[in-house]
């Protein structure tokens, strides 16, 4: 094992040319025991289960077999993808040999790659509170900010929502989180595993200043047979079938919370200011072997989310009226080959996204409709050179069409570092527009691995051609033609990472590179936006040290991120015109995070990590600096999950630092509203008060016979029952001041059958 | 996206103690700052007056009275900005009950569309297509603004909707009010103000002629036409004792009514109170009503 602790921190493409250890267990599938004596061969590897059911082995990259086998067992074959520089955790589910129903697998295993990295499988993610919905696991990561009470933004150490990305299988994605927050948009039965890079991630990705979020989707062919789930939330079911090579799983999923709330009480006197949203979402996955060593995947998803609610008032002019719809549909095709020596892969995808939102705070509207067509080819191949020497090269192509219109006021919706304060109306002006934003990604990316001795480097770089375009430059007056404006942007990001070898358990790394990312196509208005605008840009770094022992990893990393270009509103008093937005926005992000991990301790795994950051904008060379707006200074989360025979149980602890708010310093009366208006102090001058959660999941599995798993869980969030201030809220005449607060102790209890 | 709207979709709860009232009148407030006319262009005269109540009715100290200059980035969400509260960016009218002052020449340009040379882009008109002239009244440290709602010319607007717009724009006037009928709320009795029994639900009906509700015109920039529109209206209710259901009554734009009602729950002890109406029109005209009432 000790070889194992020096693995886990090598740089990914080099990795590609030598062993990761692969560690297992091999258990009964109704009872959870531990299953010795097994044998399992893989390629010129064979090895054998203890008597604790654990077993080791040492594959290179790619994917492999396991063939779990033994006289009392029905033989098991379950495909596994080990990944560079990833350790991987393995739990093998097996049936005694006169039970001849389907088979499983769950892969569990929490190795982190790089300094701040995070890789969790979603048998494991799904046994963490979180409603069972594995990808809920990336706001209970480390280097994740404690998200607002419904919030779907990911911050990641100190980086807005909009400057982190999240791909499933390589291909973008525009939201994870169903609207509301309840539940991912992704679907549940069909993820694979979950990576997170918070900063300094590889040449292979771009487009994103802040981090990088990876969903990987799992094999179609360990999926069960047929699965359904449900709870006050919603329902699933999944099913899987083989026809010839061809495996194909698909799944689907139904909210039913607004209409079980309805049923007990009228969700408007149950909680006014609860979202109640409807949400669906469908995946498909197929995967076929073509020849040997040759694979296709596929898949499609979708998500629909819809909203519709009023806030009331006492007074009809401060009534506020939502109507929201969120669609996206995404689709790809990937071809794998693999090699002796490394392996090929090229992937075409495209989608579309369809969004409106509907609001009216009193009089003043506040529309955006939105439609994108988006796609895009992938190609990367990797080859190890030599011993010592593996080189990856790829290239990526995006491109996004998107048609927008938008009618209302130009402070709605408000975007980071808007001073502004609960409860104020905005902006009573009202604007409209209608235009189309290009935006192209050509990309070719290197990365060469080299190593020696202790050292492990890695050189890349990633040269992005950007067509950035939109389709009018100036404010539509009548039947005036329009004059687009079209930029050819070329960058060139450096990136590359240093690793030296302490000893069999001490690791010490340091990654840094460049990031570029386009404008959003929804700021290329003229009337309420700049068309011109350009590539916002980052540097990050990040160095750690990690040791490792056994199943136990202690890991420390220092960041910093230096943001520039940044897309901020213009304050002048009168912004030329087509353009009330700039890019004289700068950030910078410093912090540490110190985590230790624990991976199948006696079935327990999990992480406690403190995160001590720092994160601040400018949004003019001659303005203040100020606090980001989900800044956190202090971060602090426990989460652990522990597997025992049939039972499950699983546990998330956070303390977090209050994010920034303004201050009200004074009040005036706005006769023509005939309400108040608060006068704010400096932007993000004060906090909300700290927070803090302790949620508990425990699960219950149990085998009905002919193969019928059932499993009944309960998930009770919140256990102190604290009220944790979510907002600041006002009286009428911003007079007082208190708390919008989160709920108190929930519980959600579901069942789950599976074949 | 931040949080100021997005957390409007909290999971929460929130806190009753701030529930607070503005129909309840428990300290000195000022409740109304009327132009007149309620609309004018630059340069025009325009009188100003402001209703200032209190827990024990009206309240005469004269306001002190400023233009503001301080021009409002497209940024702020405000009616002002904070600047209107510096006395250095403001034109000084006086203290009196009512002053009567010109609207500042600039004020197309402070407030509205019109835009230095050089090309720069215009201010966004409100919902109705209006730009306003803050009007600053300072009494006791508090400060209101009134807006009197000034004529400008449409910026950036196809030719013949800007012609459209120069020839059928009519200015907005302020509304008037009818008297305020008081009605016993379960028999439909019309109550004397002089007698109301204590504890009583007395309805009350605030009315104004149909003409209050002016036609107009205004500029719509989706289609980049100029449409036909009525004023939508809003009586806002104040008592100084018993309660009221609601703070405020909404007459949509579409709504051809010509009256509001709502229920004010008298006082279960006896004594003298006060109600105030204020009727406000969508274009920025307002109309006021006080009554004395005695509770028997």
């Amino acid at each position: 094992m000790r070889g194992w602790t020096a693995v886990a921190l090598v740089c990914a493409a080099a990795a590609s040319a030598r062993a990761e250890v692969v560690r297992g267990r091999v258990v009964d599938r109704t009872t959870r025991a531990p299953v010795g004596g097994a044998v399992i061969p893989v390629g010129g590897e064979l090895a054998a289960t203890d008597d604790d059911g654990g077993f080791g082995l040492e594959l290179p990259p790619g994917r492999h077999e396991l063939v779990v086998t033994a006289d009392f067992l029905a033989p098991l074959t379950r495909a596994i993808v080990v990944r560079a520089g990833q350790a991987l955790d393995v739990t093998l589910e097996v049936d005694a040999a006169t039970d001849a129903t389907g088979e499983h697998i769950e892969i569990t295993g929490t190795a982190p790659s790089a300094p701040g990295s995070t890789h969790v499988d979603a048998a494991f993610a799904r046994i963490l509170p979180g409603g069972g919905d594995a990808a809920k696991i990336v706001q209970s990561l480390p280097a994740v900010a404690r998200p607002s009470a419904g919030s779907t933004d990911i911050v990641v150490w100190g980086a807005a929502p909009s400057e982190t990305r999240v791909f499933v299988d390589g291909v973008p994605v525009p939201a994870l989180y169903h609207v509301g927050g309840y539940r991912s948009a992704l679907g549940n039965d069909l993820i694979g595993d979950i990576r997170l890079t918070p900063a300094a991630f590889g040449v292979d990705r771009g487009g994103a200043i802040g981090g990088v979020i990876d969903i990987g989707l799992g094999d179609p062919g360990v999926a069960p047979a047929w699965r359904a789930q449900a709870d006050v939330l919603d329902g699933s079911a999944e099913g899987r079938t083989r026809i010839g090579a061809l495996v194909i799983a698909a799944a689907v999923r139904q909210s039913w919370l607004d209409q079980a709330i309805g049923v007990v009480r009228d969700p408007r006197k149950l909680a006014p200011n609860a979202p109640l949203p409807r949400w669906t979402d469908a995946q498909v996955v197929a995967r076929a072997e073509l020849a040997p060593r040759l694979v296709l995947t596929a898949w499609a998803l979708g998500s629909l989310d819809a909203l519709e609610r009023t806030l009331a008032s006492d007074d009809p002019a401060t009534q506020t009226d939502e109507n929201t719809r969120q669609r996206f549909v995404r689709a790809q095709a990937t071809l794998r080959r693999e090699r002796d020596t490394g392996d090929d892969r090229v992937t075409v995808w495209g989608g579309a996204d369809r969004n409106t939102d509907a609001f009216h705070f009193g009089l003043v509207p506040a529309n955006l409709a939105t439609t994108k067509y988006v796609g895009g080819l992938r190609a990367a191949q990797a080859d190890r050179l030599s011993d010592e020497l593996a080189l990856a090269i790829g290239l990526d192509l995006d491109g996004e069409q998107a048609h927008l219109a938008r009618l209302g006021s130009l402070t709605i919706p408000a975007r980071e570092g808007d001073l502004h304060i609960f409860g104020q109306p905005p902006g009573d002006d009202v604007n409209a527009d209608t235009w189309r934003a290009t935006t192209i990604d050509a990309a070719g990316h290197v990365a060469l691995d080299g190593h020696a001795g202790p050292v492990t480097a890695t050189l890349g770089a990633r040269v992005d051609g950007w067509l950035l375009g939109a389709s009018r430059v100036l404010p539509h007056i009548g039947t005036n033609p329009a004059f687009g404006s079209q930029q050819i942007l070329v960058t060139a990001d450096p990136r590359g990472s240093v690793q030296v070898r302490l000893s069999d358990e001490v690791v010490v790394r340091a990654d840094a590179g460049r990031y570029h990312q386009a404008r959003d196509g929804s700021d290329t208005s003229a009337v309420f936006g700049t068309p011109g605008l350009g590539l916002e840009q980052a540097w990050h770094a990040i160095t750690g040290a990690q040791w490792r022992r056994g199943v136990g990893a202690l890991e420390g990393a220092v960041y910093a991120r230096s943001l520039s270009d940044l897309v901020v509103r213009d304050l002048a008093v009168t912004p030329p015109l087509g353009k009330v937005l700039t890019q004289n926005g700068s950030g910078s992000v410093v912090g540490v995070q110190v985590t230790a991990r624990l991976v199948g301790w006696h079935g327990l795994s999990g992480w406690l990590s403190y995160n001590l950051s720092r994160s601040r904008r400018t949004d003019d060379p001659t303005a203040p600096t100020r606090f980001f707006d989900h800044d956190q200074t202090h971060g602090l989360i426990a989460v652990a999950g522990w597997e025992r025979g049939p039972w499950s149980v699983g546990t998330r602890v956070r303390y977090a630092t209050g994010e920034p708010r303004s201050a009200v310093i004074g009040v005036l009366f706005d006769s023509q509203s005939g309400r108040y208006q608060p006068i704010p102090g400096p932007l993000n001058g004060i906090r909300l008060p700290a927070f803090f959660a302790a949620d508990l999941r425990g699960e219950r599995r149990l085998g009905l016979g002919a193969g019928v798993r059932a499993a009944v869980y309960l998930e009770v969030q919140n256990l102190t029952n604290r009220r944790n201030a979510e907002e600041l809220i006002y009286s009428a005449d911003f007079a007082r001041q208190g708390y919008l607060t989160s709920l108190p102790l929930l519980a959600i209890a579901g069942l789950r059958i599976e074949r | 996206m931040k949080h100021a709207w997005r957390l409007l979709l909290l999971l929460a709860a929130c806190d009753d103690a701030l529930d607070q009232r503005l129909a309840n009148i428990t300290d000195t407030r000022v409740l109304a700052v009327i132009s007149e006319p309620a609309e004018a262009k630059p340069k025009a005269m325009v009188t100003l007056s402001a209703l200032v109540v209190g827990p024990d009715g009206p309240i005469a100290t004269p306001p002190a009275w400023a233009f503001c200059i301080a021009p409002k980035p497209p940024t702020e969400d405000n009616v002002v900005v904070p600047g209107c509260l510096d006395d250095s960016q403001i034109v000084d009218l006086g203290s009196a009950a009512t002053v009567t002052g010109a609207l500042p020449k600039d004020g197309c340009l402070l407030f509205g569309p019109d835009t230095p040379p050089g090309g720069f882009r215009p201010r966004g008109a409100d919902e109705t297509g209006g730009f306003y002239q803050p009007v600053r009244a300072e009494i006791a440290g508090q400060f209101a603004f009134g807006l009197p709602r000034i004529t400008c010319d449409l910026p950036n607007s196809p030719a013949q909707a800007a012609t459209d717009y120069r020839t059928m724009y009519k200015a907005n006037a302020n509304p008037t009010l009818l008297p305020l009928a008081l009605t016993d709320a379960a028999t439909g009795a019309t109550v004397s103000p002089d007698a109301i029994p204590a504890g009583a639900d007395v309805t009350l009906t605030a009315a104004w002629p149909a003409e209050a509700a002016e036609r107009y015109v205004s500029y719509d920039p989706g289609p980049q036409v100029v449409v036909p529109r009525r004023e939508a209206m809003r009586v806002s209710w104040f008592a100084t004792a018993g309660s009221l259901p609601v703070d405020a009554t909404a007459i949509a734009e579409d709504d051809l009514a010509t009256s509001a009602t709502t229920t004010w729950h008298a006082p279960t002890t006896r004594g003298a109170a006060f109600l105030w109406l204020v009727l406000r029109d969508s274009r920025g005209g307002i109309a006021t009503q006080q009554l004395a009432v005695t509770v028997e």
